[in-house]
């Protein structure tokens, strides 16, 4: 199939955020020698041709030389995503494995915590078959290439593609331009001073943060993966919309998630006194979300939630409630995204460290993101049933521990990711039975 | 603040739900549930605040149930009552 690419074929400036991501990459290598990297997980009952699979991935991801591009800075000092030379092949790691089903959770997680070989390798498929009719299918990331949304509507496009549709118009349409953003330095200094004034407010006593087991290098993330079924998820919903509010699950999942975890922060000796919540959000409307597929299109909120109300979910959700209705009232979000445009001035190192300078080497107590449903998806994936899919992110390092909620058709999966020793069996255990229980 | 009947504040809200969404006006169906629409979390605090803005009210400390917040209808129901219009 020829498609016309509508962009530059050198380069695509990176924006503040996607720096951000850059350098949350650069604070987890330092950290543990992992990277910001995620994957999706599908799980898929029926037939998994792997001669097929491998020929159309191979296929497939040569018609986006972007997937082989490389982060570096230009002579006018922005930062750019450099693509790679006409006609260089892009490195997509293709691989497959038979895995007894019971031990399919800890080769997803060797596959998540995969290092890419090469510095222009940022994806790769691995097929994981757990039975004649049971196959895991894992696209492994870097966060500077996607993130959770665009990741999924690159994995939907590439099985539209599969089916053999005519793919080139959504091709076409995905925008891989993007400004130098070089101008209105006076809007951007004035959200830098929003966003430190703001940052000035959280950093008034410190983060309740879970030790850290040493030495953290070398140390892999592990998860815990728990699945709602349609009637599960069904109610989950429900009771988040009469306990938080219509449409607010946010402040829902992040009250549980503060709740279940409050137990194993206090019996590991967390120290630090408020729960600080850093939550990713979409910032894609619905008329950008085809073409805004790759690279990052999210913002952050931060929540600050007292320990001593941690238990009570009630409270929890109103002042997470309220605080992002102010945060947002107060834009917050688009300041930081503007703001950060400054930050692309310093070095992914030296930002990484500067990231971690308020809060005194702390960034959070814990990660949240809530990916929703994403439009209607087909039932299979390839030849093969698709009966589950789901995220394993890389939480960077602080914090390292992170809650992902993610909606798939009418089910509802909730995946705890952690660095390897900050939580035990014991603790994991608890979760799972508290998220039950509670969520 | 001059009164607004149902009419004129669901006029209002397809609006600011179009600026939000970054889409045609017309493409608002002021009986169609919000989340059909592409309103997620985000978009609906954005939309709250458009709303205090507009009408001085202050809905986040409302009990924000689904039957006064499912569609622009109902919404528009619901400022009218509290604005007395």
């Amino acid at each position: 199939m020829k498609v016309r690419l509508p962009y530059s074929k050198k380069k695509r400036y990176l924006t503040g955020i996607d720096w951000i991501i850059v350098a949350l990459d650069s604070m987890n290598r330092r950290a543990t020698g992992g990277t910001n990297a995620s994957q999706i997980v599908l799980e898929l009952s029926g037939a998994v041709d792997d001669n097929r699979f491998c020929a159309a991935v191979a296929e497939f991801t040569q018609l986006f030389p972007v997937l082989g591009g490389r982060s570096t800075r230009c002579w006018n000092l922005a930062p750019y995503w450099k693509m790679p030379r006409p006609g260089k092949r892009v490195p997509v790691t293709v691989e497959t494995f038979n895995v007894a089903a019971p031990e399919i959770l800890s080769a997803l997680e060797r596959s998540v915590n995969t290092a890419f070989a090469e510095a222009n390798e940022h994806l790769a498929f691995r097929v994981f078959h757990a039975g004649a009719d049971h196959h895991y299918i894992a696209m492994h990331f870097n966060h500077r290439l996607f993130d959770a949304q665009g990741a999924e509507a690159f994995l939907d496009l590439f099985h539209s593609w599969y089916r053999g549709e005519d793919c080139r118009a959504r091709i076409e349409r995905i925008a891989l331009t993007e400004p130098a953003h070089l101008c209105d330095w006076k809007r951007k200094f004035e959200a830098g001073t929003q966003l430190v004034r703001m940052l000035r407010e959280f950093a008034k006593t410190p983060p309740l943060v879970l030790p850290r087991p040493s030495p953290l290098k070398g140390r892999s993330f592990k998860f815990s993966v728990m699945e709602f079924n349609g009637q599960e998820a069904k109610a989950i919903n429900d009771r988040a919309c009469r306990e938080s509010g219509f449409l607010m699950f946010l402040p829902y999942a992040l009250a549980s998630a503060v709740q279940v975890l409050d137990a194993a922060f206090h019996a590991r000796g967390a120290k630090g006194q408020d729960y600080i919540v850093s939550v990713s959000v979409d910032m894609r409307t619905p008329d950008t979300a085809a073409a805004r597929l790759f690279f990052n299109n999210v913002s952050f909120l931060f929540f600050r939630v007292s320990s001593a109300i941690a238990g009570n979910r009630k409270q929890v959700m109103e002042t997470v409630r309220t605080q992002m209705y102010e945060q947002i009232k107060s834009g917050f979000p688009r300041a930081l995204h503007e703001s950060s445009m400054v930050m692309r001035i310093l070095p992914a190192s030296v930002l990484s460290r500067l990231l971690l300078w308020p809060l005194n080497g702390e960034f959070a107590s814990l990660g949240l993101t809530c990916v929703g449903k994403g439009g209607d998806r087909p039932s299979k994936f390839m030849d093969a049933d698709v009966v589950n899919l789901f995220h394993m992110p890389l939480v960077p390092v602080p914090p390292g521990i992170g809650f992902f909620v993610n909606q798939f058709g009418d089910r509802m999966n909730v995946v705890l990711s952690y660095v390897d020793g900050m939580l035990s069996d014991a603790d994991v255990q608890q979760f799972r039975a508290d998220i039950r229980r509670w969520l | 603040m001059e009164t607004m009947s149902v009419a004129d504040v669901e006029r209002k809200l397809v609006e600011e739900i179009a600026t939000i969404l970054c889409m045609d006006p017309a493409a608002v169906k002021t009986d169609a549930p919000l989340p059909s629409l592409g309103l997620d979390s985000m978009g609906f605090v954005e939309l709250l605040v458009v709303i205090e803005k507009a009408f001085n009210l202050r809905l986040i400390e409302s009990g924000l149930t689904r039957e006064d917040f499912e569609t622009v209808h109902a919404l528009a129901c619901r400022i009218s009552k509290s604005t007395g219009a």
